[in-house]
């Protein structure tokens, strides 16, 4: 019951912290470490999910009893590889603004305004 | 049988074929991706054919649904599948015959990952396979927003991708809700088992999902990312994201918020929030100067007047919407793809400077104006239809109110448009030499107006398909019928 509670909380303050962090930060890198930052917090979300007190890997053996949810692991895999994909994106974008624009201020980066 | 798994198959292979011969050959990236597009297209007319008399269900390794993976392609994937592929098929042609400075062969390995994103996103039925297509199509638009790698495309594509960032996260949370609550990932199986869910749970993984689908569908508030992400992108990538992408984005919103979760509360949200889009975004388009930005409103506001007519929620309503959709995708894109070509030639961006431009290039102006006259659905194109359906579906659901909303915002529409073809048929006063219109360009843009035209005329060919959509997103127990039974 404890454990339940530490992770869904954690995941959940990981999930809220990024999201203020995108709102309120000011540096594109910093807002990049919000995203990053609320992936995680969804990606503990989604593996305590399938998580057993005292489980143990759902792998087959004779003195297996109570295991994990494997289905929530497999997701969680692919969500970090994702996640992973849109860091690399997102970097590789801030690199080529910092190199246009000579500043990460996204208040000085306003070529598009109606 | 022509399974249409293929299309995702051909499409990933295509791709990295692209990228992995792209240093040998500079040429290879347009032959790949025309034969990609080409055959894409023709399975997928194979699949309608066969989806029409009964949905195509495809699995994986053996397992039966709701254990497998699955393709579920109902009536409604393959007709939007097929709109995609004939976009797809169009803007090949249009990228082939003008002579571009971007990378090429990056463009097209992006190009074909993100026509392979949308339609997986249409056919899958697996709410995780969803979220991967979706996370494929948002990656690849995102490369493909930045592909020109100026200020303005840097700017566009970094805003879209933090906003739809946050939004695929909150599509995660939703999807770890539903399947603690249920342990299955399948859309049917959701579906047969919602009423199980905590009510509390339900609506907040609902809210959850549509927060993150108004994001990719370009609905208020959440549309911040829209009108810079499409000034900021090439001609091609800007049809792209008003004739597909954004369509994706909406059919997952359906698909999940009538089969699968087909709670009550969708109608008033769908149309409070689509109205509002409507009305703002049309009167946003009304001040602006730049072309580009004028029609990316223009078709912001018709996702608004599409989800607010999903919102009404009969099957006459849904059959209005998809119409609407049609029209709308086949529009823009001549829209933005003329606008694109004209850019590149002259570096026109102002809305003063078309002044005589009609006159000048007869082909092109000839073009925008169909492309036009069918958005704002006068006779003879197949906006036509679409818009009195919308009008008499509303008017016959004695919705009078949004009724109001809707012809104010349309006549707002309506102005704006017919300001601009003033200006282009007046005298011209600028004379710069005109130049022809290249070979490839003009077969594709009048491929989709000759597509529009014949349809306006004769109806009846496609709304066949269209009813049998609807009837296919409104009919929740048949679906679950046919995935889980078949």
């Amino acid at each position: 019951m404890l454990s339940e509670i530490i992770f869904y909380g954690s995941s959940v303050a990981l999930i809220s912290l990024g999201i203020m962090i995108v709102l309120t930060k000011r540096n594109l890198i910093k807002m990049i470490v919000g995203l990053s930052i609320l992936d995680s917090g969804a990606n503990l979300f989604l593996i305590s999910i399938g998580y057993i007190n005292g489980g143990t890997a759902p792998i087959m053996n004779e003195n297996w009893s109570v295991v994990v949810d494997p289905v929530p692991q497999a997701l969680v895999l692919t969500a970090i590889v994702i996640g992973v994909a849109v860091m690399a994106m997102a970097l590789a974008i801030v690199v080529r603004i910092y190199e246009k624009f000579g500043t990460l201020d996204i208040r000085r980066i306003k070529e598009l305004k109606w | 049988m022509v399974s249409p798994i293929l299309i995702i198959a051909f499409s990933l292979f295509a791709a990295f074929f692209i990228a992995f011969f792209s240093k040998i050959s500079k040429g290879i990236g347009r032959i790949v991706a025309f034969i990609t597009v080409s055959v894409n297209l023709v399975i997928s007319i194979y699949v309608i054919q066969n989806a029409m008399v009964k949905p195509i269900l495809v699995f994986t390794g053996g397992f039966k649904p709701p254990f497998a993976i699955n393709l579920a392609v109902d009536q409604l994937s393959a007709f939007l599948v097929l709109l995609v592929q004939i976009l797809a098929f169009c803007m090949i042609s249009y990228q082939m015959g003008k002579k571009g400075e971007l990378p090429e062969n990056k463009f097209y390995t992006l190009f074909i990952l993100n026509v392979m994103g949308v339609s997986g996103m249409m056919m899958t039925g697996d709410i995780f396979n969803l979220f991967v297509f979706f996370e494929i199509t948002a990656i690849s638009s995102y490369g493909l927003v930045a592909i020109r790698k100026d200020k303005a495309a840097l700017e566009g594509s970094m805003k879209y991708l933090i906003i739809s960032s946050i939004g695929s996260s909150l599509f995660l949370i939703a999807i770890a809700l539903i399947y603690g609550q249920l342990g299955t990932l399948n859309m049917a199986d959701i579906a047969q088992k919602i009423s199980m869910v905590n009510g509390s749970v339900l609506i907040t993984a609902f809210l959850l999902i549509v927060s993150a689908f108004f994001i990719e569908s370009e609905i208020f508030p959440f549309n911040g990312w829209a009108p810079d992400a499409y000034e900021g992108s090439n001609d091609t990538v800007t049809a792209m994201l008003s004739g597909f992408i954004s369509k994706a984005g909406l059919y997952a919103l359906l698909r999940l918020s009538f089969i699968v979760f087909g709670i009550g509360i969708k109608n008033s949200l769908f149309l409070t929030f689509g109205i509002t889009t409507f009305i703002i975004a049309e009167l946003s388009a009304l001040r602006q100067t730049r072309l580009k930005r004028m029609l990316a409103y223009s078709s912001i506001g018709q996702m608004g007047l599409i989800l607010a007519i999903m919102g009404i929620g009969t099957q006459q309503a849904v059959f209005a919407g998809i119409f609407q959709i049609f029209n709308h995708a086949f529009s823009k894109a001549i829209l933005f793809l003329a606008f694109g070509y004209i850019f590149i030639h002259t570096g026109w961006r102002e809305i003063e400077q078309f002044r005589g431009f009609g006159r000048k290039r007869p082909f092109l102006g000839a073009l925008m104006s169909i492309a036009i006259l069918n958005l704002l659905g006068f006779p003879i194109f197949a906006g036509f239809w679409s818009k009195i359906a919308i009008l008499s579906e509303v008017g016959r659901n004695a919705k009078f109110l949004v009724l109001v909303f809707i012809l104010f915002a349309a006549v707002v529409e309506v102005y704006y448009y017919f300001r601009f073809l003033k200006i282009s048929y007046s005298a011209p006063v600028d004379d710069t030499a005109p130049k022809k219109t290249n070979f490839a360009v003009g077969i594709s843009l009048t491929t989709m107006a000759v597509i529009v035209i014949a349809v306006g005329v004769y109806p009846s060919i496609i709304t066949n398909f269209i009813n049998s959509a609807a009837m296919a997103l409104m009919d929740k127990a048949h679906y679950i019928q046919w995935v889980l039974g078949g």
